[in-house]
């Protein structure tokens, strides 16, 4: 994968993971917010309840206190006499809920100095009832009709009500605000999230589809690459085969030409006619064994000496100098037979012979001479028209 | 199947260079250096062709080729010999016993194409 394209997607996938991150945050924090919000909720709805629940009693005990003082009956006596136990409590209840709003726990505590008014007022009424006194009864009622002390502990306690709700609300719509952001929040960044995944998708599959030319690209050239192997190869095998057909070829030929000049030497050396190979000049090159079984000279003697040294060419039948003759003859490229001659051995012993010669050549060259002379030496001439043939059976 | 080739020479250097050249050309080839060894190759192989030398160290190579047809009565000779001879005496003399009549200095290009005719291949 290419480096950059490696370094977009790290830096894609952390920014997936920082969006992921803040949501979570988010999230956390609208949970918490959530629920403090609740609890808050439940703590001020139970203040407006102990609230409303004090006015209640308030009243009831009131209430209850005037029928009984007409009625007599003691379960309207047992009812204020509940009711103001259970305003009391409610007060307290209601104190304790308020403890962290020292405005509210304030006005309640002046609220209670009233609702505790109205508990001995409905004491003393009792206590009048109790010793019959109809009279001061009366005059309790007749001062507390112009009393506002229940109107005011009715609005105090309303308007101590009324804030909760007020708060209520207040928290209600932050709630709802808070609960929108965090909404937004989340939509927000799953939707980057979602665009970055798709960035990185699109960043994956342009490598990928990158990977693919270029293994193909590979793919292509290895079969080229293949192909121009074999090629070779097969080229090189038959340059191989070619070659050693070639050598096996040479081999051949050169075993070939051995084998021949071993069998040619062994024909030479065979034959019971002394044979005398020459140079044009008359300078011996080489002799048959033959020779060094009649004459006692080895070949390495006579190689390189003169034919004199050996055969002395004596004057032909014409009187003509048998030298001269012999190298005018070389020279025209003909052939001579039973020319005369003396033989020298090693002990200087002469004997007369005759000599067949025959132009050695080489192509159209005359390179040389062959001096034969047979074994028998008064050989009658030969018939300068045949040829020697070697027949073997 | 590669044909068979049985060479009959009492020089080494021969059998091997001769061998190595047919084997490249997809011949199975069995090397001898004795008649006694030829004839008791052929009893126990398939042999489709005999190439044998005249002058050899045991015995005489026309004597082994008619011994050899004994054995294997069709079997095809070729004589490849160090022995110069003339060529029309070589057919005269040797043309009855033989398919083919070579001396040793033929190129192996030659000796192959004869190889190859006298197979049919």
């Amino acid at each position: 994968m290419k480096d950059h394209n490696l370094r977009r997607i790290y830096i894609f996938f952390l920014v997936i993971f920082a969006v992921i991150a803040v949501i979570a945050l988010a999230a956390v924090r609208s949970i918490n917010r959530a629920q403090a919000s609740t609890d808050w909720v439940n703590h001020t709805y139970a203040t407006i309840y102990e609230l409303e629940t004090t006015l209640s009693y308030i009243f009831a005990g009131d209430g209850s206190v005037r029928t009984y003082v007409i009625t007599n009956n003691a379960r309207d006596l047992a009812e204020a006499r509940e009711s103001f136990a259970n305003m009391s409590d409610h007060f307290q209840t209601a104190k304790a809920l308020l403890r962290d709003n020292p405005d509210a726990t304030a006005r309640l505590l002046q609220i209670e100095q009233l609702a505790v008014q109205r508990e001995k007022l409905a004491r003393a009424l009792l206590t009048a009832h109790q010793a019959s006194q109809p009279e001061e009864i009366k005059r309790l009622l007749q001062a507390d009709n112009g009393s506002s002390e229940l109107a005011e502990i009715k609005r105090g306690l309303g308007k101590l009500r009324g804030e909760q709700m007020n708060l209520v609300g207040e928290q209600d719509h932050a709630s709802y605000l808070q609960m929108q952001t965090t909404r937004w929040i989340v939509g927000i960044g799953v939707m980057i999230d979602l665009v970055l995944f798709a960035g990185v998708a699109w960043l994956i599959r342009d490598d990928l589809a990158a990977r693919t030319r270029l293994q193909t690209t590979l793919e292509d050239a290895n079969s080229q690459l293949e192909d121009k192997v074999s090629e070779r190869t097969r080229e090189l095998t038959e340059s191989n085969e070619h070659l050693t057909v070639e050598n096996l070829e040479r081999q051949w030929a050169a075993q070939s030409l051995e084998h021949q000049l071993r069998y040619n030497l062994q024909i030479v050396n065979s034959v019971g006619d002394l044979v005398f190979v020459m140079t044009k000049a008359l300078n011996l090159t080489r002799i048959n064994p033959a020779v060094t079984h009649r004459t006692g000279f080895e070949e390495k003697v006579l190689l390189g000496k003169d034919l004199d040294a050996v055969i002395h060419l004596t004057a032909t039948e014409d009187k003509e100098n048998g030298r001269t003759v012999v190298l005018h003859s070389l020279k025209q490229g003909r052939d001579m037979y039973a020319q005369p001659a003396v033989m020298r051995d090693q002990q200087g012993h002469e004997t007369p012979v005759r000599f067949n010669l025959f132009p050695l050549r080489d192509g159209n060259k005359v390179v040389g001479a062959v001096l034969i002379l047979p074994s028998q030496s008064d050989l009658p001439r030969p018939n300068p028209n045949a040829r020697a043939t070697l027949i073997f059976p | 199947m590669s044909k068979t080739i049985l060479h009959l020479d009492d020089e080494a250097d021969i059998r091997e260079l001769l061998s190595a050249f047919l084997n490249t050309k997809g011949y199975r080839v069995l090397s001898v250096s004795s008649p006694r060894e030829a004839l008791e190759t052929v009893r126990h192989e398939s042999v489709d062709l005999l190439i044998t030398d005249l002058q050899l160290d045991e015995a005489d190579g026309l004597e082994t080729i008619t011994q050899l047809k004994t054995i294997r009565p069709g079997i095809p000779v070729i004589i490849l010999t160090g022995v110069l001879m003339m060529p029309s005496v070589a057919q005269e003399t040797l043309g009855q016993h033989v398919a083919c009549f070579l001396e040793k200095t033929t190129p192996l290009a030659s000796i192959l194409k004869e190889i190859q005719r006298v197979l049919g291949a």
